[in-house]
């Protein structure tokens, strides 16, 4: 097995590693996908080291120490995508059972990676509904509902906005949340018979960091002790963002002698 | 039980959004939505109908999401992730997160004593409920395996003689 085919995989396996790292995978899943790649191409040794931070692969063709060739992957900006989770998830179970080239797997990735989410409307939309639907189940009225979802869409296209500048996730989070508390707050002063804490919690919710929890527990599940704590302090940290940019407009709007 | 209706309703709706900015594959979008909306409704029936207690009911609807994730996973041969994220959402202690903020803002010690704990128990209570769902499915499944394999051994040996 020559060095550069065995380079090849090592940045076919990388690759599929960190897309799946940066939508939102799990540490399990990653490290099985790339280890599936690496098996199915011939590799005898494997072995990954996943983080939400980076991925550590090693491999090595035969016995000898010699051949032994490890890349490094770091991972920036998490985002969440669960069609590139679902279609790498395929790829590598087409990967296995097909014979596939390195090369024609490494095009298909490419394919999957440049996928764009879906577009920005239709992601308003989906943070309106949100907004809508949580104002209604914690206690809302139909107009606090109709509230929340202009504050939704509001802080959501402020979200999309500072998602463009790639600002740090703290400051993303306080930022939206008080816009949408300001929102919240104006309206029950203008309109009557609203009240602020549905449409806040409402607006909240979209921004609640559900993945980090979810993928948090499922690593500690695992074993992934390191990833688990990891995003437990994405997530702790994510939460008391929100709950800062909302309780400091509300402050604010005490000074300013607002009745609440 | 017509509330309860309406809220798994409004639970759908909450789902599908998620599912939008999470970006589930537009066709799995309804199962994804539904397991949400269940989960919901599970959850609003055991607070107001069983135990009263939020924390009980976040564990029943967790392991619910959990156990239909696990079975959509196996059908439509998926990663069980892409149901139980948008699933769990609506479990997420979002309302509990707030009214801790506000009891710390307000220097309100006596709410602040009620709804911290709370908002760090219903979390533990989302955990324990995949965790145990999770653990229970692993043994069914190696056992229904295990058994699986032993019977065709069994009637192997049975049909060379």
């Amino acid at each position: 097995m020559d060095s550069v085919y065995t380079n090849k995989i090592l940045k076919l396996a990388v690759y599929a590693g960190e897309i799946m790292m940066r939508n939102g995978a799990e540490i399990y899943r990653v490290e099985d996908t790339i280890i599936r790649i690496c098996k199915v191409c011939g590799i005898r040794h494997t072995e990954v080291f996943a983080t939400p931070t980076g991925v550590f692969i090693s491999i090595a063709s035969d016995n000898t120490e010699v051949s032994a060739k490890t890349f490094i992957k770091r991972i920036r900006a998490v985002t969440t995508d669960l069609t590139k989770i679902s279609r790498i998830n395929r790829f590598s179970r087409e990967f296995v059972s097909s014979d596939m080239s390195v090369d024609e797997a490494m095009d298909v990735l490419k394919s999957i990676d440049a996928k764009k989410s879906y577009p920005e409307p239709v992601r308003l939309l989906g943070s309106a509904l949100i907004a809508w639907a949580f104002c209604l189940i914690f206690d809302g009225s139909m107009i606090d509902a109709v509230v929340a979802v202009v504050a939704g869409s509001c802080s959501y296209i402020i979200s999309l906005v500072l998602d463009k500048f790639e600002i740090n996730y703290f400051i993303h989070g306080l930022l939206c949340c008080s816009v949408a508390a300001a929102i919240a707050l104006a309206a029950t002063d203008i309109v009557p018979d609203t009240s602020y804490m549905p449409i806040i919690i409402g607006t909240l919710m979209i921004y609640v960091p559900g993945v980090a929890i979810t993928n948090s527990i499922r690593d500690f599940l695992s074993g992934d002790m390191l990833s688990g704590l990891a995003r437990m302090t994405e997530a702790v940290l994510t939460a008391a963002s929100l709950a800062t940019g909302s309780g400091i407009i509300i402050a604010i709007w005490h000074l300013m002698g607002g009745a609440l | 039980m017509n509330e309860i209706l309406l809220q798994g309703i409004l639970a759908f709706i909450a789902t599908v959004g998620f599912c939008i900015i999470f970006r589930v594959p537009i066709r799995l979008i309804p199962v994804c939505a539904l397991v949400g909306a269940l989960a919901w409704s599970l959850y609003e029936f055991i607070f107001n109908y069983g135990s009263q207690n939020q924390i009980i009911a976040t564990f029943a609807a967790a392991g619910l999401v959990g156990l239909l994730s696990d079975f959509f996973a196996r059908v439509i041969k998926e990663a069980a992730t892409l149901f139980i994220i948008p699933g769990i959402l609506p479990l997420v202690p979002g309302s509990y997160i707030f009214y801790t903020m506000q009891a710390l803002l307000d220097n309100d010690m006596s709410r602040l004593s009620i709804y911290g704990p709370d908002t760090l128990k219903i979390a533990a209570a989302i955990a324990l409920g995949l965790l145990v769902e999770g653990a229970i499915t692993n043994v069914l499944h190696t056992v229904y395996h295990t058994t699986k394999r032993v019977t065709s051994d069994v009637a192997g040996v049975f049909r060379k003689r």
